[in-house]
């Protein structure tokens, strides 16, 4: 009931219109202009270098592999040029090829490509490689005290926003605005009028805000809110499965002893919509 | 005789156990001259699939120093391959690679941990708290770290060519974690296509029972739908900020759209933003006049 609901909700919106609006709205000042906040690798240092010195990138290498994973490639690259390398997490990709004969440093990057990684030279002279995520099927490593501790900390970021979720979704939130304006604001409205803060009254100006808030982050604020409560209460949680309407299975995720509550899909379950898709 | 022997045997063998017993656990405090000398001792290290936190414990074995690694980090996956370098840029290396820094500690050794998020004051600091909240890889993931094309679009604004990159990266994003309603999700469909048989009907399989890899999934599945939920306002937040909106909001407006019979339709609600060029960039979200008219369902708004 809920997910007919929803579309029903969803249906009747302009959801391009309102998943573009901060692109142009949330614009910073000229100040902010001339400092920005250009997001950065953690250590916020500037673009890495992906170089060898020149006496050592221009080493002449020979790597004719096939099916080996990547560190023992780099392993052998380390061990015959005398180089070191840290890679931050495996690939994926378990094994590759190369065939690859000329300087070290693009036999480097040729690997780079076949294992879907990034590199630089780190501030101490060390190779580091990182994933880049071209391949659609790579992800960062989910380790549960960490993502416990980034749910935490984003929580902690979004607070900043003066917006009261309560669990109100925009759209329920322009209903409310509209429903309190009065005869005159109507009929300039219908006069294609635009009406700004300055023609509102302090309660609905302060709609107004709530509105675009929730528009903007509402739903992220919400998505990382539940993330931290499922990580926290992981301990106690169990997995399920369930029959829908006798064609397909849906894999849930609950709290220990309570299948009814707070359910949590983790699998599609195609063709069926009758479960609740959220809390 | 034979019974004095016997304590006497006893009595020494209690004297070597608290002996060793008093030796092992024996906390030495380094000075920090001391630390320095031993990380600056040649190491290498070879690990095809190490964790970082059995990589920290080898290098606390051949240099002495009590190295601990913070309990988020400890259990990252790594390959290294390092051939006569020092221990301290072993560590440095290993700190610089997941975002993270080095601390002394009370023994007189070192930890590694993420530097505590440096929360913002007000709206305008969000861009920078929340690089800061996510792991190297979890940026490189989102695409936060991405270079904006330049030159992107050289006319416009550089927080609309911001914003307008934050929107593409939202394609690639979303093949990635897939749709954000969890039953339209097909990157986690394909995660659970292979399930445990203990994942039956009616039955509790409770996390104490789940093997890694289903604990993995299930981190993986909630994960992506955060993400899948969350990408559009964490990439603006990233991107753009709000900091012209916080200075700004009387530039916020509200007009109705009309269909080409000239009748109202919509309610469109959206800011004004002014470029440097006094160009107005105007942005508005709509919803259906036929919508906003009907009192909420019961239970929908508190």
């Amino acid at each position: 009931m809920n997910l007919v609901a929803t579309f029903f909700i969803r249906s009747i919106f302009v959801q391009t219109a309102s998943a573009m609006l901060l692109t142009y709205i949330l614009i910073a000042s000229p100040c902010h202009a001339k400092a920005p906040q250009t997001p950065s690798p953690g250590d916020g240092s500037a673009p890495p270098a992906s170089r060898l010195p020149k006496p050592i990138g221009e080493l002449r290498v020979d790597v004719h592999v096939t099916g080996r994973p990547f560190a023992e490639i780099m392993d052998s690259l380390a061990r015959k040029c005398n180089i070191s390398f840290i890679v931050e997490d495996l690939p994926r990709k378990v094994a590759g090829d190369m065939e690859y004969s000329g300087p070290l440093q693009d036999a480097i990057d040729r690997l780079g490509d076949v294992f879907d990684l990034d590199w630089r030279v780190s501030k101490r002279g060390i190779i580091l490689f990182v994933k880049r995520f071209r391949d659609p099927n790579e992800h960062p490593q989910v380790i549960h005290s960490e993502l416990n501790r980034v749910a935490l900390d984003v929580n902690a970021v979004f607070k900043v926003i003066p917006y009261e979720p309560d669990g109100i979704p925009w759209h329920h939130q322009v209903r409310t605005l509209y429903q309190s304006l009065n005869e005159d604001q109507l009929r300039r409205l219908n006069n294609k009028e635009k009406l700004t803060p300055a023609d509102l009254s302090a309660p609905q100006q302060r709609q107004m805000l709530q509105t675009l808030y929730s528009n903007g982050f509402g739903e992220t604020i919400s998505a990382w809110r539940l993330f931290a409560q499922q990580l926290q209460g992981m301990g106690n949680s169990a997995l399920g499965i369930r029959t829908l309407d006798r064609a397909d299975l849906l894999v849930y995720l609950y709290p220990v002893g309570q299948p009814s509550q707070r359910i949590q899909p983790l699998q599609p379950a195609r063709q069926i919509r009758t479960e609740a898709p959220r809390q | 005789m034979r019974k004095l022997r016997q304590s006497t045997c006893t009595l020494l063998c209690m004297i070597a156990l608290a002996f060793l017993f008093s030796n092992g656990n024996a906390q030495v405090k380094l000075t920090d001259t001391e630390v320095t000398k031993r990380l600056a001792v040649l190491v290498t290290i070879n690990a095809a699939d190490e964790t970082l936190g059995s990589v920290v414990q080898s290098l606390a074995k051949q240099t002495g120093v009590s190295i601990h690694a913070a309990p988020d980090l400890a259990p990252h996956r790594l390959a290294l391959h390092m051939r006569s370098v020092t221990a301290i840029t072993v560590l440095e290396t290993v700190a610089e690679t997941y975002g993270c820094r080095l601390e002394r500690i009370d023994d007189g050794g070192i930890r590694i941990l993420r530097a505590p998020v440096k929360m913002p004051a007000d709206i305008s600091g969000i861009s920078a708290a929340l690089v800061q909240a996510l792991p190297p890889a979890y940026q490189r993931f989102l695409g936060l770290n991405t270079p904006l094309p330049v030159p992107f679009n050289s006319k416009a604004p550089l927080e609309v060519q911001r914003s307008k990159f934050a929107r593409s990266l939202r394609t690639s994003l979303q093949k990635r974690v897939g749709d954000p309603d969890p039953l339209q999700n097909e990157r986690i469909g394909a995660i659970w296509t292979q399930r445990s048989v203990q994942v039956v009907t009616g039955k509790d399989y409770s996390c104490a029972q789940w093997t890694d890899e289903e604990r993995q999934k299930v981190l993986l599945s909630l994960f992506y739908l955060t993400i899948a939920r969350s990408q559009y306002g964490l990439l603006q937040a990233g991107f753009v900020g709000l900091r012209g909106f916080e200075l700004h909001p009387e530039r916020s407006i509200m007009k109705y759209g009309f269909n080409r019979t000239g009748q109202p339709v919509e309610l469109h609600i959206g800011i004004v933003s002014v470029d440097d060029h006094g160009g107005r960039f105007e942005n508005t979200f709509g919803a259906n006049l036929r919508f906003l008219q009907t009192p909420p369902l019961a239970g929908q708004n508190k």
